[in-house]
């Protein structure tokens, strides 16, 4: 599937789009038929949020719109336009690992780390939202999000403590 | 919920402080903020992005490829086609070779003709992805159908079309092995099961696709590779084959990889022609497989046809067994081809004495199988565990107690099984009574018989196995035709820093070598976990390894990385002797610095022995400067994990619906390195068993050749919502055959945890729930719930090798001479009579190309068709074909052929259509009974406009 085009040497017909991408305003010319996900990755290098089936299903490319948990190759980047967009790289900008991630490397939430990003997004917005209260609307809410290698199981714990959620007693 | 449940009973070294720690991964820190660096994470400011035009067919001869409108596409660099690919690279080796067959050459790009949907045919490197996809399109390839078998079965019938012409049929290779006296077992048995098992075909589908950038200058002539892969050391060797480069001028590294289970083992195709691209255009050249892609070109895995049979004497002991299967190998042996341990691992953890196993591996055209967790192994446990059950049941006896009955004990360790494997050692009881306590396993079958009658019934199921983890050493490996040895290595370094640089051609993609690896060189050293920096996966600078498969990573690494910190630790030992004025002996290297026994504050830091030891200042005169060793470690034998497994299930007999109430393993990996890691193993093992057993499948339409389910939406993976809670329990036992040079008994790990052995308990616990029913609601149950359960198979191939054959008749008032004068000079009226037809342009010739938008089911697409008319026999005949893609719409790629047959019927003429369309790609997926009735539709709406357009040109006329 398309990915992002040097639009100079192809003369093809550009939009502008101004967007805020963590924090910073960004102005840019942009292929209309560009994802949002490869403008971010290829466009503006933040290469954290990943890529796995451009379908909307697996998650890989979650990030906030406007606070909001959205899947950023079913985006297209001038749909961007006027819109503040959260990536991965934004959560802990410093020496320190966000309550999330300490809570995902504490519960070894993690194998290969390709989902990682995508389920650090959709849990941020959760606990925005308000609307996971126990484990199986957590799991139901991350059910967006594939992930290979673990099961999902430390992956559950580690945001069910992170939300404050109680896990059902195994 | 995790627990131990007791010390290692053997005498064995001492453990080091740092084994047996939940240490957190050092991995985590940078995956955790997105600052991992997968492929294609790299700067590609400076990078040609490859796209790979695959064949849309099962089975095709490549007639033409014409890509001089792809060529003019500003931004394309390069497009590689099969003939010149093949003329100047050699084909894909094999690791793990089928022992006694062909070479079946597997070249980068088909010649000539493509075995299997997804087949690479054409590559186009550019400027971007956008612009190589966009040229793609405009590459016109000319397809004939063959004809194609997609179901192994059928493939062996003497009919069916033949793959391989240095095959004598598509049996690629029979392998029977008959241990004991099994028709005399089985006879002698009070009860005899059988019974037909059709294990699915999966895919892995680790989260990150294959990925791979090659750069290549001239002049500095390196080919600098990175790839998305779980042996860089061998890919460097395959890749060096194929391109007939010498190894030395190839550097490869893996850097994270989004993970493998099997499935990145070994070079595929695109990595040859994305390399001959670098090499071509003497730059950077990167491929990142998309979804669509993976589905079809990346290895699958499991799908097999058992039958096998189980005999059991009244008392519960199993007197013999028989499995003969089938292995769908697909068009082509892939590096590690068709699974290796179904035969070997078939009797599991029990005496059995009179066993057959008889595989027989067949080519069809479908994707390669590879490597995927457990390699055979859970597919045979499956088969194996549900005729245990079904034995039992029949002679009405307790499933665990006859388990109890038959399961190995550890007098009689070492075993050589009937398939030929030797257990090393064992309690396989230990772990099989943890898993019946830790379910509660009376309590819940009494809960069970109290809730006979009721809508929503208990199954209880029950699963144990063996697992072959690692390789009984590199000898071993030769003597059965593999290409890599069984051992491991480390180069450990001491630097100035006081820590260690640690280099191993393992890559890591999940399994935290860089974790487990520093843990054991910190404990066998003397310093901190953190002190240790893991270099993993880069052929610079590592030696010669074999990777991470076959759990076997840690076992043999472990081995190389005690003998190697050995080394070190005598050597800084011996240095700081001469610097402390005390003999080795009395010295104690201790949290990163040497101290003198009973004079603690008499100490060195290691950083500062490393500096005197690179700097070699101050050295004796009989050392030698420099603080580093390099070991390999091959392992003696292969150690061999085992458990049990224990589901509770409930299911409404009404719809089936079930729900697992609790999941229970109890294994034995041997030592654990770091019990964290051990227990998100067998998660993932679990989860993707569970996966197989409920939700994955690749489908195929048996007519049209077509993959059904080849993109995420279709398959379905498991999601957090749909797993319970797995609870784990440790009954380790450390293995003995790793003792002299590794102390920990380690045992694979679990990277095959598994699987099957969640399906099995899954199913076992489905069919004890559904059996208590009655016949009726049984029946009912298994069919709602089996998902890979087929009908009879089908001969699943077509003779004529097109996927929807029709013919139409239809009468007009016109003479014979009059409609043939019509086809013949008014070809473009006739062209635009196709429903849905747009355009039409005669490019001379009797050549046209033409515009027609369709709509098939929920997709629609807009063809672009090169039509032609092939022959001619004036006033009765005419052919045509026609072939094209999808310009606009859902991808699909189409080919027809249509012969028009006029005779006289009365004052007018009868018309006969026989027409024969062959559908790929995307819209090709939607399968043959929704084609073929679209295909009517077109037709019948096609004869009607047709009629009429010929009415108003007679009259016209």
């Amino acid at each position: 599937m398309p990915r992002v085009t040097d639009a100079g040497a192809q003369m093809t017909p550009t939009v502008g789009i101004r967007c805020v991408v963590n924090g910073k305003t960004i102005e840019d010319s942009v292929e209309p038929r560009t994802s949002l996900v490869d403008y971010l990755r290829h466009g503006v290098g933040l290469t954290g949020t990943h890529v796995g089936c451009e379908q909307g299903v697996c998650g890989m490319c979650t990030v906030l719109v406007d606070g909001v948990a959205a899947k950023s190759c079913l985006m297209l980047a001038p749909q961007a336009d006027g819109h503040e967009i959260r990536t991965i790289e934004s959560v802990a900008p410093g020496e320190e690992l966000h309550p999330l991630q300490e809570a995902l490397r504490d519960h070894h939430g993690l194998q290969c780390g390709y989902c990682t990003p995508g389920f650090v997004m959709t849990a941020l917005a959760l606990k925005d939202s308000g609307a996971a209260c126990d484990e199986a609307t957590l799991r139901a809410e991350l059910s967006g999000n594939l992930c290979r290698c673990t099961g999902y199981q430390n992956i559950v714990t580690a945001v069910a403590e992170f939300l404050g959620v109680e896990e059902h007693p195994a | 919920m995790t627990e131990t449940l007791h010390e290692p009973q053997t005498e064995s070294p001492p453990v080091g402080p740092w084994i047996g720690e939940r240490v957190p991964r050092f991995e985590d820190e940078r995956l955790l903020r997105g600052r991992g660096q997968f492929v294609d994470d790299f700067d590609d400011s400076r990078v040609l992005h490859v796209a790979v035009g695959r064949c849309p067919y099962p089975h095709a001869s490549i007639l033409d490829i014409d890509m001089s409108e792809a060529l003019a596409v500003a931004g394309v660099e390069q497009i590689l086609a099969g003939r010149e690919v093949a003329a100047r690279t050699q084909p894909l080796s094999v690791l793990r070779p089928l022992p006694d067959v062909p070479r079946l050459p597997f070249r980068a790009l088909a010649v000539d003709r493509a075995l299997y949907e997804g087949h690479p045919v054409v590559s186009v490197a550019a400027t971007s992805r956008a612009i190589a996809e966009d040229a793609l399109e405009l590459v016109d390839i000319e397809y004939e159908p063959l004809p194609h078998v997609v179901d192994a079965e059928a493939a062996l019938e003497p009919t069916a079309p033949q793959i391989w012409d240095e095959l004598d049929s598509n049996l690629v290779v029979h392998n029977p092995r008959i241990e004991g006296d099994v028709d005399g077992a089985l006879s002698r048995a009070d009860a005899r099961v059988a019974d037909r098992f059709a294990i699915g075909r999966v895919s892995a589908l680790p989260m990150e696709g294959r990925a791979i950038q090659a750069g290549y200058s001239p002049g500095i002539s390196t080919l600098d590779v990175m790839v998305s892969t779980q042996i860089p050391h061998m890919f460097r060797l395959q890749l060096a084959e194929a391109l007939e480069f010498r190894e030395a001028d190839i550097r490869l590294r893996a850097p994270d990889v989004g993970g493998g289970f099997g499935l990145k083992l070994g070079m595929y195709p695109e990595d040859v022609v994305v390399c001959l691209h670098a090499i071509d255009l003497g730059c950077t050249v990167r491929w990142i497989e998309d979804r669509m892609e993976h589905f079809r070109a990346s290895t699958h895995a499991r799908e097999a046809v058992h039958r096998a049979e189980l005999g059991m004497n009244r008392d519960g002991t199993i007197q013999g067994m028989r499995d003969r299967y089938i292995i769908d190998m697909g068009a082509y042996n892939s590096p590690f081809g068709p699974p290796m341990l179904s035969s070997l691992m078939f009797p599991g953890p029990y005496r059995v004495r009179d066993c057959e196993v008889d595989r027989r591996v067949v080519a069809t055209n479908k994707t390669p199988v590879g490597a995927y967790r457990g390699y055979g192994q859970p597919e045979s446990n499956f088969v194996r565990e549900i005729l245990v059950d079904r034995a039992a049941r029949s002679l009405e006896l307790d499933p665990v107690e006859v388990r109890r009955r038959n399961v190995l004990r550890p007098h009689e360790m070492p075993w050589t099984n009937a398939g030929g494997a030797v257990y090393d050692s064992g309690d396989y009881l230990r772990p099989l009574e943890k898993a019946i306590e830790a379910i509660d396993y009376e309590r819940v079958r009494a809960e069970q018989r109290q809730r006979d009658g009721d809508s929503r019934r208990l199954g209880i199921g029950v699963a144990s196995f063996v697992e072959m983890t690692g390789y009984p050493g590199s000898r071993f490996l030769g003597k059965h035709g593999a290409a890599y040895g069984a051992h491991e290595s480390v180069t450990l370094r001491a630097n100035r820093s006081g820590g260690i640089d640690l280099y191993t051609g393992v890559a890591t993609f999940g399994q935290a070598t860089e974790t487990t690896f520093a843990q054991i060189t910190a404990s066998v050293v003397g310093i901190s976990p953190d002190a240790v920096a893991v270099h993993a996966g880069d052929t610079l600078g590592t030696p010669y390894n074999v990777g991470s498969f076959a759990s076997r990573t840690t076992i043999a690494g472990a081995g190389a990385i005690l003998a190697a910190g050995n080394d070190l630790r005598a050597k800084v030992l011996r240095i700081a002797s001469g610097f402390l004025d005390a003999p080795v002996d009395a010295l104690d290297l201790l949290d990163g610095s040497v101290v003198v026994l009973g004079a603690p504050q008499r100490r060195m830091a290691l950083a500062d022995i490393a500096a005197e030891a690179i700097s070699g200042h101050h050295l004796s005169a009989n050392e030698d400067p420099g603080l580093e060793s390099t070991r390999y470690f091959d392992p003696p034998a292969s150690a061999f994990g085992n458990g049990t497994a224990a589901a509770i299930v409930e299911v409404d007999v009404a719809t089936g619906i079930f729900e697992v109430l609790r999941f229970v393993i109890a294994h034995d990996c041997g030592q654990q390195v770091n019990p964290a890691l051990v227990e998100g193993q067998l998660h993932g093992g679990l989860a993707q068993g569970f996966g197989a057993a409920f939700f994955e499948g690749l489908q195929y339409d048996q007519d049209t050749g077509q993959m059904l389910n080849g993109t995420m939406v279709d398959y379905l993976v498991p999601t957090a919502a749909d797993l319970p809670s797995f609870e784990i329990h440790h009954a380790d036992v450390p293995s003995p055959v790793t003792p002299l040079r590794n102390p920990w008994g380690r045992r694979g790990r679990n990277d095959s945890a598994r699987c099957r052995r969640c399906q099995r308990a899954l199913r076992c616990a489905r069919t004890v729930a559904s059996r208590d029913q009655s016949t009726t609601a049984h029946s009912g149950v298994v069919v709602a719930c089996d998902r890979r359960s087929r009908a009879t198979p089908t001969l699943g191939f077509r003779q004529g090798g097109s996927d929807v054959k029709f013919e139409e008749v239809f009468e007009v008032s016109a003479a014979r001479e009059k409609v043939w004068e019509f086809f013949d000079l008014e070809a473009e009226r006739v062209g635009m009579c196709i429903p849905g037809a747009e355009e039409i342009h005669s490019l001379g010739d009797d050549k046209y190309r033409l515009k027609v938008a369709q709509k098939v089911g929920s997709m629609g697409a807009t063809f672009d068709l090169r039509a032609r008319i092939r022959d001619r026999q004036p006033t009765e005949m005419m052919s045509l074909s026609a072939t094209g893609r999808s310009i606009k719409g859902a991808r699909g790629d189409v080919r027809a052929t249509a012969v028009v047959s006029l005779e006289d019927k009365g004052d007018g003429t009868t018309i006969r259509l026989d027409a024969d369309v062959a559908l790929g790609g995307m819209i090709g997926s939607l399968g043959h009974k929704v084609i073929a009735q679209k295909a009517e539709e077109i037709t019948r709406d096609f004869a009607v406009a047709l009629g009429e357009s010929m009415t108003s040109w007679t009259a016209a006329s």
